[in-house]
């Protein structure tokens, strides 16, 4: 049986909009389980984004659990949530948002400067390895815009994973690539939870079909779990 | 030890070519308010320093066609605020020495002293304890007639320590007067022995310049100059010396009232063009802080919102909202502090410049140009003071929007 690392529990999310409220997500049930790869899908508009900011802690729900490690997560300050997303929570988004004048390995040293667990000696060799994981050790040297979009993006899943986190959260990471490394990028997560992580992927290609392990579909607000057809 | 965090924002800082952009114009801007500053300094420091303390700007010179010298300084000694009163043609007398060495011809000028208006030795003795055959000389010791034109080279300077006791003897022409014309006489040979030094610079006299006895003085004009001494119609100029500036003007109106005639101040400046160099100095200073403040806002500014993305991906990462704060306005201190030292290297070889220049005009008056690295401290602390603040006011703003609004912010 895998661990649930995220438990969320009738999670509703409202919007106020021109004296209207809007309900985006209307009971959300799921837990999130180690080694696993889940392929969030849903319509434009479907909520998605506002699921992501929820299971990522930058927003709060209306109402409903939360349970990161079977924490109740409610109502967190700037200090406590950001200490979440640094120990338990990488991110890996669209745009690679990689430092300009940082070269690769300094980029994925950022997030462990705030790590204490990590002493300072270590976060080189750290970050070798984890560009060595992804492929491009070669590369550690090279600025962002010495680098191709496949390869930034495997600098920027280089860091999400810069402080071990057990959850990896990433919102349509192939949005901008290619096929080639599109592929390249799922290996990439698909490997990644075989090694015990949670990986939570929002993404409209189909090409994820090889990789997850588990399909939602989020749809009138709801999360439902649908036969992965691969 | 500098911090990952702090190396990090350093290299960053470095490697952006618009932050060497900017650090490149703040260090200009803060080169020209360095040079600016010690301008200031100096200018105040002339007139506020030196100037009060110069009898030249403090004395005047007049003359009472209905009384002889002696009743004259009587008389006008017992005005209130003056100081010292004197012939006016012992103020000065000059000679030369044989003090030629070190390259220097030895020209040297005796002043009248008495206690009242010759300043405090710096070694030695003070003027009231002075004798006739001695005298008081500058610290640095220049006997040349080259100081009116020249920078004093300090190297050629006669060190203080060296001379104090030292005796030397100065030679004039000695002038009968048969009546009609003054006649060479023969050279006069007199011994002077240095028993102290003051400083030149505190009251703005030629490094050349020596102070001796009201008695020696006499004896120096008298011989040289029998002819004034004897001619019952000369009438003899009196030099008034008062205690401040400020009080000139009652001497003034009291010496008109007593009858004395065209009374003037020996040595004036310009007050309005004072109060004008004032202004445009204090206003070109503004200038540059506002210029200098205008240009960080508007570069920090443009430079936050291009990195919103960045900033939400430290956000995401677990970076706090003070941890965004203080970096940014670190990485932005960093880039005033780089401006400053650069200016500050800039400014050594040109205030060297400077003061050269400057020296031409006034090496004269023994005035030294000031380097004062505290106001310049004080002024380059504020600039940052102001900076950061106003960093941290800009940064906070967007410190506080949302994650998913800083990494979807479209700029």
């Amino acid at each position: 049986m895998k661990t649930a690392v995220i438990k969320m529990e009738n999670i509703k999310k409202d919007y106020n909009s021109l004296n209207e409220k809007i309900e985006v997500l209307k009971g959300i049930n799921f837990s999130f389980h180690k080694g696993t790869l889940y392929a969030i899908k849903g319509h434009s508009g479907s909520g998605k984004t506002t699921l992501i900011k929820i299971l990522g802690l930058m927003d709060s729900a209306t109402s409903g659990e939360y349970y990161l490690y079977n924490n109740s997560i409610t109502s967190l300050t700037d200090k406590i949530a950001s200490f979440y997303r640094m120990k338990y929570l990488g991110f890996i988004f669209q745009d690679y948002n990689l430092h300009p004048f940082l070269n690769a390995c300094e980029n994925v040293i950022v997030p462990m400067i705030i790590n204490k667990d990590i002493p300072k000696k270590e976060r080189v060799i750290r970050a070798r390895n984890l560009l060595k994981k992804v492929g491009i050790d070669d590369r550690w040297h090279h600025f962002p815009k010495e680098l191709s979009g496949g390869e930034q993006q495997r600098v920027a899943i280089a860091r999400a994973l810069a402080n071990e986190p057990e959850i990896i959260i990433a919102d349509e990471p192939t949005g901008n690539l290619d096929k080639k490394n599109e592929k390249v990028i799922f290996q990439l997560l698909r490997n990644m939870a075989n090694e015990g992580k949670c990986i939570i992927v929002v993404t409209h290609s189909d090409e994820i079909a090889k990789y997850a392990d588990k399909f939602l579909l989020l749809e009138n607000g709801l999360l439902t779990e649908v036969k992965n057809d691969k | 030890m500098i911090s990952d965090n702090v190396f990090s924002i350093i290299k960053k800082s470095i490697r952006n070519k618009k932050n060497v952009l900017l650090i490149f114009i703040l260090s200009l801007l803060i080169l020209l308010l360095n040079l600016n500053i010690t301008f200031i300094i100096n200018f105040y420091n002339f007139f506020d320093y030196s100037v009060e303390q110069n009898i030249g700007f403090k004395s005047i010179s007049t003359y009472n066609p209905n009384k002889n010298l002696s009743d004259s300084i009587e008389e006008v000694k017992s005005i209130e605020n003056v100081l010292e009163v004197y012939n006016a043609r012992n103020h000065t007398f000059s000679v030369s020495s044989d003090l030629n060495y070190n390259g220097l011809n030895g020209r040297l000028s005796f002043l009248y002293g008495t206690e009242n208006i010759v300043p405090k030795s710096i070694i030695g003795e003070n003027f009231e304890n002075i004798r006739s055959g001695e005298t008081i000389c500058p610290y640095l010791f220049y006997p040349d007639s080259s100081v009116w034109d020249l920078n004093i080279d300090e190297s050629k300077a006669i060190a203080a320590e060296d001379l104090l006791g030292y005796e030397f003897n100065v030679k004039y022409n000695s002038y009968t007067f048969n009546g009609s014309n003054m006649i060479k006489d023969h050279e006069i040979t007199k011994q002077f022995k240095i028993v102290g030094f003051y400083d030149s610079t505190q009251v703005m006299n030629l490094n050349n310049e020596c102070y001796i006895t009201a008695q020696d003085m006499e004896e120096l004009q008298y011989t040289f100059n029998p002819y004034i001494q004897e001619d019952e119609t000369v009438i003899p100029t009196i030099r008034v010396v008062v205690d401040k500036i400020e009080n000139l003007n009652n001497v003034l109106e009291r010496l008109v009232e007593m009858g004395y005639v065209d009374p003037e101040i020996t040595a004036t400046f310009d007050l309005e063009m004072v109060n004008k160099v004032t202004v445009i100095a204090i206003a070109f200073m503004i200038i540059i802080i506002s210029s200098t403040l205008l240009i960080f806002i508007n570069y920090i500014i443009k430079k936050i919102k291009s990195d919103l993305k960045y900033i939400g991906i430290l956000r995401a990462c677990g970076y706090t909202k003070s941890n965004v704060i203080f970096n940014n306005i670190m990485e932005n201190a960093i880039i005033v502090f780089i401006s400053f030292i650069i200016s500050m290297l800039l400014f050594i070889p040109l205030f060297y410049i400077f003061k050269v220049t400057l020296l031409k005009f006034i090496s004269y008056i023994g005035y030294k140009v000031i380097f004062n690295l505290k106001y310049i401290l004080y002024v380059y602390l504020f600039l940052l003071f102001i900076c950061i603040s106003i960093n941290g006011l800009i940064i906070k703003k967007y410190a506080n929007y949302s994650i998913s609004k800083l990494i979807k912010e479209d700029n």
